[in-house]
């Protein structure tokens, strides 16, 4: 899985989470800012990055990350998917 | 042998409180509030209730529903979490008032507390030391949340529920029960107040005026500065345990019957958040609709919330002679628990002094 295939799916988490138009869910998104993403939902992308990814996100990540492109990054790292 | 619930009754405060009356005192708003919760308002129990009245309440009409009198329950099994004292039990008081007999506990498993109780209701019914027993789940968290703190205080209303046992053929009744506990999560949801420790602090006790007495007998010596004692709540570790939880719960529930989950026909969640309810739903694939939720006008109840939600669901024709019913429910502990009926029409009988079925 490249960055790109990654970035797709934390979209769509996103917009099954949020009521964003597509064309908002850019890297340089801020989740809560420019996506209204509130804390719950917070919660529930990071359980569902977990299924899809079958990856960790313990809550201490969740603090650090601010963007949509933050998100990419901690999937990508977890994945070691290099850019 | 089972037991089956034979009839249900409810006591809730008079007094209610929306979240536009929250909106004066904190910086919050309803919209804010409800979009995370799903709640709009809840009942507090004023000065002149308390979780005894309420529960009696709920006893009374139970009865009354199943044509029956205090003299005829021979056990009674109260959960609580905020019990109105430390002792005696309250379900003592409860069985003295209503007349009833036999052995009578309290039990505190957090918001799973109805859960556990009809666990063991049900199991000191198997072994004969009870025909008949009251299940009573009641709480007055309004009265150990702080009013300061916007994240929690608005999330919690006061009222009881009962429910009638008695025994049924296997296979009928409650099919199943399940509980577990995790008390490395002990921390996440934590009210320090009201205990042993924290009465040491009052006048009189060793920490406070009678503080002479551990100058000499040091062992008697007691620290209680710095407990705060109302509800503190991680509610993000909580959000994610719980809607994980559900999930495992409900396919433990349905598997040990060799059930699939979408032969259940109403779900019965704990009533902590209707985004945990949505959550859940989503990661089982099972519709909404099959969730019966009433968060939105009582907010949440902890013990008392399953059996509330189970009341209104039966009273309003929610259910059907056959359902297949499961009662899902976490908390404080951490606790879970799930319980899978069979329900019998004439669970909710009418009662005499509500005209007919009691609608």
């Amino acid at each position: 899985m490249d960055r790109t295939e990654v970035f797709e799916k934390v979209k769509g988490i996103l917009l099954s989470k949020v009521a964003a138009a597509p064309d908002a869910v850019t890297p340089e998104a801020r989740l809560k800012e420019d996506l209204e993403v509130d804390s719950l939902d917070m919660v529930e992308m990071a359980m569902a990055l977990e299924d899809q990814f079958s990856i960790s996100v313990p809550d201490d990540a969740i603090a650090v990350i601010l963007t949509v492109g933050d998100v990419v990054d901690f999937v990508c790292e977890c994945l070691s998917v290099r850019d | 042998m089972s037991a089956a619930i034979v009839s249900l009754g409810r006591g809730i405060p008079r007094h209610i409180l929306h979240n536009r009356q929250l909106e004066e005192l904190l910086d919050t708003t309803h919209l804010w509030i409800k979009e995370r919760t799903g709640i709009a308002e809840r009942r507090v129990a004023g000065p002149d209730e308390d979780n005894l009245s309420l529960s009696l309440e709920a006893c009374r009409q139970a009865l009354r529903r199943a044509g029956m009198k205090g003299g005829d329950i021979g056990l009674i099994v109260v959960a609580s979490a905020t019990p109105d004292r430390l002792v005696p039990a309250m379900a003592c008081t409860i069985q003295g008032e209503l007349g009833a007999r036999g052995p009578a506990l309290d039990l505190n498993a957090g918001c799973s507390g109805f859960l556990y109780a009809l666990a063991v209701a049900k199991g000191f019914l198997a072994e004969g030391l009870a025909e008949r027993a009251l299940v009573v789940g009641t709480e007055t968290l309004t009265r150990i949340v702080d009013w300061r703190d916007r994240a929690t205080c608005v999330l919690f209303g006061d009222g009881a529920a009962a429910a009638l046992l008695a025994g049924c053929p296997e296979g009928e009744g409650i099919l199943r029960v399940v509980l577990g506990a995790e008390g490395r999560g002990d921390g996440l949801i934590h009210a320090a107040g009201g205990g042993a420790r924290m009465m040491a602090s009052l006048r009189g006790g060793l920490a406070g005026e009678a503080g002479a007495f551990a100058e000499a007998i040091p062992f008697l010596g007691m620290e209680c500065d710095g407990i705060y004692p109302f509800v503190r709540m991680q509610g993000r570790k909580v959000f994610r345990f719980a809607v994980e939880t559900m999930c495992a719960t409900l396919r433990e529930l349905c598997a040990a019957e060799s059930l699939s989950p979408r032969e259940v026909d109403l779900v019965v969640p704990h009533q902590a958040n209707s985004r945990i309810v949505e959550a859940a739903a989503e990661r089982m694939g099972l519709p909404l609709q099959r969730f019966y939720l009433n968060i939105e006008r009582y907010g949440n109840t902890s013990s008392a919330s399953i059996p509330l939600a189970l009341e209104e669901a039966a009273r309003r024709n929610a259910l059907r002679e056959g359902d297949l019913v499961a009662l899902l429910g976490f908390g404080a502990g951490l606790t879970w628990g799930g319980a899978l009926l069979r329900w019998a029409d004439g669970c909710d009988g009418g009662d005499p002094e509500e005209g007919g079925r009691g609608r």
